[in-house]
């Protein structure tokens, strides 16, 4: 086991340059990552633009855990989950956008998860502020809702 | 593709999608008013679906059970989770009129069949609060509602409902059986439409249907006269019923007294009374045999004084015991492996005892028709209709600007193309008396 995991190691760089050396099994929960890796299309380091040390760090802790703690119980997972998903916001915004862009499902699920019971039974005003208010800035001069509204269809 | 790392880039779409639909019912209609952009995506017909399909995973399920209460002018509907099960949530009354023999009928994706009395029924979704009135049936002079149900009917995306009625007219023949069909659909607005069909069976237990994946299933007996009962199912695709595989009882041959059907982890469970013990078996995949597990079995003898003539499995508690009715008047939470069980409490006045597992949903009880969207609010309309057209446009983008104060518009100039909508969130009082003046 061991032995073959030395064989499928794979490098991934982060946008600031900084290589991570990642087991092949837990580099291909992200999608994109098996997608490149599938086509050989994938030298050894496999660049993970957008996405910085820091977050790239915390993504690859989370799927380690995931890909370790197959055989765990599934409520230990959950307790890692909720503990991995409480961070800051500006963390948390960096990390779904990570999730998404490199296509991390159960990240991106436990952490859209967390986002919904931050906005759960909350009022209006508190979403406002709470929610978008990484967004508050555009939400006051109103650049949020341009943006929106220009890049929707209506029909 | 361009991403910038903070500042102005939104959460994408997907996400915010994503997100909301996790989240109950009650805080999606809040969050209805965060923005414009939310609002939209929580009105549309997909995200309906999305946040059902959510729904459904996330055991988000409730027991509701109708409560007729005091002063007796309004119905409550109570919601014990699934989770918490002794937790009683009160969702709320909402009936204008007094309605004692109300009784729910059936559920089906959050939305629930409700008989308020004899002839009148209505479609409700409690968690939206949006109800529909079914239309009356044909006047007969007398009649009983042989079988009803709720179900969604996958091909034209619509939820409808089944009735079968049998007239007993003064020149009853008996080789003719009066039984008349009528299906509504919510596209119908709530108007009966008659089916003719064949309908070899007798219904002597329960009329009212157990939904499995919006199809609506009864235990009848065959009018060939055999003793063991058939499971039935309503094809609102082809609109016939369906016979069911059944699952081999073993040697005994058992009445239709000795079953019962029910819904646990979302197949249709039958329950199957013996001498000394009562077996629950689940239909795992429909169409063969085989697809009916035996889940578990309850013996008299091991669990304590719990007695019953009637059990209906309900749901699996966040420890895995299950939830079930009783002798259709008491809940009881039982646990399969300790064999113990306790009782949930609730006050009830026992008019028409009816429990059903639910889930919250946005689904909506009025056909699409009449569930249309509300068009976005009046100035953002305009100001997109404007926006759209660079002709039109022009005029009133300029009408606007001369009578906003010079410190704004300065602003707006430096902010470039944005303006029209830049100023329509902050402003919301004002820019509708700026157009009026126009």
């Amino acid at each position: 086991m061991s032995s073959s995991l030395e064989k499928n190691m794979l490098i991934l760089r982060s946008s600031d340059g900084e290589e991570f050396i990642v087991p092949e099994v837990v580099a291909v929960m992200s999608k994109a990552i098996k997608n490149m890796v599938e086509d050989e299309c994938a030298s050894n380091t496999i660049p993970v633009p957008n996405v910085d040390a820091n977050i790239l760090a915390m993504v690859i802790e989370f799927c380690k855990k995931h890909d370790e703690s197959e055989a765990e119980a599934a409520s230990d997972l959950k307790t890692f989950d909720s503990e991995f998903v409480n961070r800051g916001q500006e963390a948390l915004y960096d990390l779904i956008t990570a999730a998404n862009f490199r296509d991390v499902k159960e990240l991106l699920d436990a952490l859209c998860q967390n986002v919904a019971e931050m906005i759960k039974g909350k009022s209006v005003h508190h979403i406002r502020i709470q929610f978008l208010g990484y967004q508050l800035f555009e939400i006051l001069t109103s650049n949020f809702i341009w943006n929106i509204w220009c890049d929707r269809d209506f029909d | 593709m361009e991403m910038d790392s903070d500042e102005s880039h939104p959460l994408p779409h997907q996400i915010i999608l994503n997100i909301l639909s996790r989240l109950p019912v009650k805080s999606l209609l809040r969050s209805k008013l965060v923005c414009k952009e939310w609002r939209h995506s929580i009105s549309t017909p997909q995200f309906t679906k999305l946040h059902l399909s959510q729904s459904q995973l996330t055991t988000t399920h409730h027991v509701a059970l109708l409560e007729s209460r005091n002063p007796p002018s309004s119905i409550a509907l109570r919601s014990i989770e699934s989770h918490s099960d002794e937790s009683v949530i009160e969702i709320h009354n909402s009936f204008k009129y007094s309605y004692p023999n109300s009784k729910i009928i059936s559920s089906c994706n959050g939305l629930l069949l409700i008989a308020l009395s004899q002839k009148t029924f209505i479609v409700w979704n409690p968690s939206t609060r949006e109800y529909e009135h079914l239309g009356c049936l044909p006047h007969f002079l007398s009649f009983v509602f042989i079988l009803s149900g709720l179900g969604y009917d996958k091909l034209v995306d619509e939820y409808k409902v089944v009735m079968a009625i049998r007239v007993s007219e003064n020149n009853e023949s008996d080789c003719e059986k009066n039984i008349y069909f009528y299906c509504y659909s919510s596209k119908c607005e709530g108007e009966p439409r008659n089916i003719k069909m064949d309908f070899p069976y007798t219904i002597l237990k329960d009329t009212s249907a157990t939904v499995v994946n919006g199809v609506p299933h009864w235990l009848v007996n065959h009018d060939r006269g055999e003793k063991s009962p058939v499971i039935i199912y309503f094809d609102f695709v082809a609109e016939v019923f369906v016979e069911l595989t059944q699952p081999s009882y073993g040697h005994e041959s058992l009445d239709i007294s000795k079953f019962d059907l029910g819904v646990l982890g979302g197949c249709l469970s039958i329950v199957c009374h013996r001498e000394h013990y009562v077996e629950v078996l689940v239909l795992k995949r429909y169409g063969a045999i085989e697809s009916w597990t035996k889940l578990f079995v309850i013996h008299y003898e091991n669990s304590g004084n719990l007695s019953f003539k009637t059990l209906k499995p309900l749901c699996f508690t966040k420890n895995g015991e299950v939830l079930m009715e009783i002798d259709r008047k008491r809940l009881v939470v039982y646990n399969l492996e300790k064999s113990s069980y306790r009782f949930v409490e609730f006050c009830h006045n026992g008019n028409g005892f009816k429990v059903v597992m639910y889930v919250e949903s946005l689904v909506s009880p009025h056909g699409a028709s009449k569930s249309k969207q509300r068009p976005y609010w009046n100035m953002a309309s305009m100001s997109i209709s404007s926006t759209s057209k660079p002709s039109s446009s022009r005029s009133s983008t300029s009408k606007i600007e001369s009578n906003l104060s010079s410190s704004e518009s300065s602003a707006r100039r430096n902010s470039g193309s944005n303006w029209m909508i830049g100023k329509c969130f902050p402003c919301i009082k004002r820019l509708p008396a700026v157009l009026r003046g126009t």
